[in-house]
C-alpha cells in the first residue's frame, strides 16, 4: 500500500515537473479579443522576424534597390504585415484611414475564428512577392515560397482546417488592398528605372555633377514627390537653405569643404572604420535602411516581443523609412548641391580621394542621417523610457566581417551614422545634422500622431 | 522501485533544463564562427580595394582622350567588374551562413552574455590575426 502511493506521488511530481517546464503558458493562449480567436500577442514573433531577415537578403540581390526603393518595399511590407494582425490586438486601430492612400483593407468577418499568425505570414509572404515582383530572381521567390510553407506548416499545427483557410484568405485579402494603395504612391515597379528618366537637372553654379562616370544620372529625381504614408512627414520637414554657395577661398561654402578636406586627410583607423561599418552600400548590403531594421530584428528577439510588438514595431520603422526617404529626396532635389569630392577637386585639391566613392545622388541633406534619426525615434519609443537609452551592440554587421559596435544611448548610435558620412567625406557637415533633425521629427510624428496600441507585449 | 522512481523523477528534472546556458556558448561552434568572420573581413578589404580600383579607373578612363590608352583602361576596368561579381556572390552566400550561425549563439536575451561572448569572439578574432 506504501508502494502504490510512493509511486503515485511519484508519477504526479513528474507530470507537474513536466508541465513547468513548457515554454508557452497556455494563460497566454486564453487570451483573446473576439473571444474566438486568440490574441496576437499570443503568437510567437519568429516568422515575421524571419521574414524582415529575407527582406535584407532579397534586397541586395534584387536588381534596381537602391536605398530609395528598399525603403519603400519594406515600407508597404510592415504596414500590410501589421494590418493583418490588427483586430488581434486590444485596442489597436487600423492604419487604414490613419495612412494616406491606405483605405478598404478588409476586416474580418465577425463571430469567426482566425489564427493570425497564419493571417500575418500569408499577407507577408505576398507583399513580398508584390514589392519586388518583376525583378524577383527565381532562387528569390523560391525562398519566399518555401518560408511561407514551413510557417503554414508549424503555425497550422493543431489548428482546424477551416480556420487556417479563413485567415490565410484574410491576409491575402490584406495584402491586396494595401498593394493596391501602393500602386498609386508614385513609384510603383520603380525597381524598374530607378533614375526615373528623362530628368534635366537645373543649370545652376552649384548643381550636382556626377561623381562617377559610370552612373551619370542621379537616382531617383522625382522620389520626392511620392505619396507619402503621413502628410506632415513631407509638409513639416523642409529643410533650412544650405549654405550660400560660393567658390571664393574663405567664404563660408568654402570653410564646409575644406572641412570635409581636412577631416578626410586626417581621419583616424577609428573612423575609417566607422565610415565603412556605416556604408550600406547597395547591391552589397541591403542599403541604410535594411541595416536599421537588422537593428530592429535583434532588438525584438532581445526583448522577447511576441507577434504584437513585433508587428507594431515594423509597421512604425516602416513608415518611418518609407517617408524619411521621400522627404530626404525631395530636399536633395530642390537644392541639387554639388558633392564634397565635386567642389573639393574643383576648388582646393584636384587629387583628393573620399574614403569610399560617392553615392550617385545630390549632398543635401543625408540619407544616413534622415533614416537613421527616424528609425532612432522609434527604437526609443519602443525599448527605452524616451530617454533613448539602451545597452545595445549591433551584431548586424558580423555578416559582412565589422566587429560588433557597442552604444549606450540610441542617439549616439544615430549620430555615429551621421557623422560616417563626414569622416568619408561623402557630405557636408550640415547635411548631417539637418537630416538627423528631420528625420528624428519623422519618426516623433509617427509616434505621436498615429494611433498605436499601448500597453504592447 | 523507491531508486527506480528516484531516476524517473531525477530525469524529468534534469530534461527540463535548458539543453545548454547561454552563456556557455560552445566553443568549437565559436571558433567555426571566428574562422567565417575573418573570411568576411577579407572579403570586405578586397571589396573595398576592389571598389577603389574600378571608381579611379571610371575616372582615369573619363579624363583619357587617347583611344590607345582609353581601350586598355576599358579592359582593365572590364576585369574589375567580373571580378566585382565574383566577390559579390561569395560575400553575399557567405554573409548568409554567418548571420545564421550568429543567430544561432547569440544569448540574445542575457546582456551579460553577450558581452561575455563579444569579449569572446573579439578575443578568438584577434589570435588569428584578424584586424577588424
Amino acid at each position: 500500500m506504501k508502494k502504490q502511493y510512493f509511486h503515485a506521488a511519484s508519477v504526479i511530481l513528474l507530470f507537474v515537473f513536466i508541465v513547468s517546464c513548457r515554454k508557452e503558458s497556455s494563460n497566454s493562449n486564453r487570451l483573446t479579443v473576439s473571444g474566438l480567436s486568440r490574441a496576437t500577442r499570443s503568437y510567437s514573433s519568429d516568422q515575421i522576424r524571419n521574414y524582415f531577415t529575407l527582406m535584407c537578403t532579397i534586397t541586395k540581390s534584387t536588381k534596381g534597390f537602391y536605398p530609395t526603393q528598399a525603403a519603400r518595399a519594406y515600407g508597404y511590407v510592415g504596414v500590410a504585415a501589421y494590418e493583418a494582425v490588427v483586430n488581434g490586438i486590444p485596442g489597436a486601430l487600423s492604419l487604414s484611414g490613419q495612412l494616406n492612400g491606405i483605405s478598404g483593407v478588409p476586416k474580418p468577418t465577425a463571430n469567426v475564428e482566425y489564427n493570425w499568425a497564419v493571417s500575418s505570414n500569408a499577407a507577408i509572404a505576398d507583399m513580398m512577392r508584390d514589392m519586388f515582383d518583376v525583378n524577383l530572381t527565381v532562387a528569390n521567390r523560391a525562398k519566399i515560397d518555401s518560408t511561407e510553407a514551413a510557417n503554414l506548416a508549424v503555425l497550422s499545427a493543431g489548428v482546424s482546417t477551416d480556420v487556417v483557410s479563413r485567415s490565410v484568405q484574410y491576409g491575402k485579402a490584406v495584402t491586396a488592398a494595401v498593394y493596391q494603395a501602393s500602386t498609386s504612391d508614385g513609384a510603383h515597379q520603380s525597381y524598374l528605372d530607378p533614375f526615373q528618366l528623362p530628368y534635366t537637372l537645373p543649370s545652376v553654379d552649384y548643381c550636382w555633377e556626377p561623381t562617377n562616370p559610370a552612373a551619370p544620372n542621379p537616382v531617383s529625381p522625382k522620389w520626392g514627390s511620392n505619396r507619402p504614408f503621413m502628410t506632415v512627414n513631407i509638409s513639416n520637414t523642409n529643410p533650412v537653405a544650405p549654405t550660400t554657395y560660393s567658390t571664393t577661398a574663405g567664404s563660408d561654402f568654402y570653410k564646409l569643404a575644406l572641412d570635409v578636406y581636412h577631416q578626410v586627410k586626417n581621419n583616424t583607423a577609428d573612423q575609417v572604420a566607422i565610415v565603412k561599418y556605416w556604408a550600406d552600400d547597395p547591391f552589397n548590403t541591403c542599403t541604410p535602411a535594411g541595416h536599421t531594421f537588422n537593428i530592429m530584428n535583434q532588438l525584438l528577439k532581445e526583448n522577447n516581443a511576441t507577434l504584437e510588438k513585433a508587428s507594431v514595431a515594423y509597421a512604425k520603422l516602416s513608415i518611418a523609412e518609407n517617408d524619411a526617404f521621400i522627404s530626404c529626396w525631395k530636399g536633395k532635389y530642390q537644392y541639387v548641391l554639388i558633392r564634397p569630392v565635386t567642389y573639393i577637386q574643383k576648388n582646393i585639391d584636384a587629387n583628393f580621394k573620399t574614403v569610399i566613392g560617392t553615392p550617385p545622388f545630390p549632398a543635401y541633406t543625408s540619407g544616413h542621417s534622415y533614416e537613421s534619426g527616424a528609425g532612432t525615434m522609434i527604437f526609443t519609443d519602443l525599448f527605452t523610457d524616451g530617454s533613448g537609452k539602451y545597452d545595445f551592440t549591433d551584431y548586424s554587421q558580423i555578416q559582412y566581417g565589422y566587429s560588433a559596435r557597442h552604444y549606450a544611448n540610441f542617439n549616439d548610435m544615430a549620430q555615429e551614422c551621421a557623422d560616417s558620412r563626414f569622416y568619408g567625406g561623402i557630405h557636408y557637415n550640415p547635411d548631417n545634422t539637418e537630416g538627423l533633425r528631420l528625420g528624428r521629427m519623422i519618426g516623433d510624428n509617427i509616434n505621436k500622431m498615429l494611433v498605436w496600441p499601448t500597453n504592447i507585449k | 522501485m523507491k531508486y527506480f522512481l528516484f531516476i524517473l523523477v531525477f530525469a524529468g528534472v534534469c530534461s527540463c533544463k535548458t539543453k545548454s546556458s547561454p552563456a556557455q556558448v560552445n566553443k568549437a561552434k565559436l571558433e567555426q564562427l571566428a574562422d567565417r568572420s575573418c573570411r568576411a573581413t577579407s572579403i570586405r578589404e578586397q571589396r573595398y580595394a576592389l571598389a577603389d580600383k574600378i571608381r579611379f579607373t571610371q575616372d582615369s578612363l573619363s579624363k583619357t582622350k587617347n583611344r590607345a590608352g582609353s581601350q586598355s583602361l576599358q579592359s582593365r576596368l572590364n576585369g574589375y567588374l567580373k571580378q566585382k561579381e565574383i566577390l559579390l556572390k561569395t560575400s553575399l552566400a557567405l554573409a548568409d551562413t554567418i548571420r545564421m550561425q550568429l543567430d544561432s549563439l547569440l544569448p540574445y536575451s542575457d546582456k551579460a552574455a553577450q558581452k561575455r561572448f563579444t569579449a569572446s569572439l573579439d578575443s578568438i578574432l584577434k589570435s588569428k590575426g584578424c584586424d577588424r
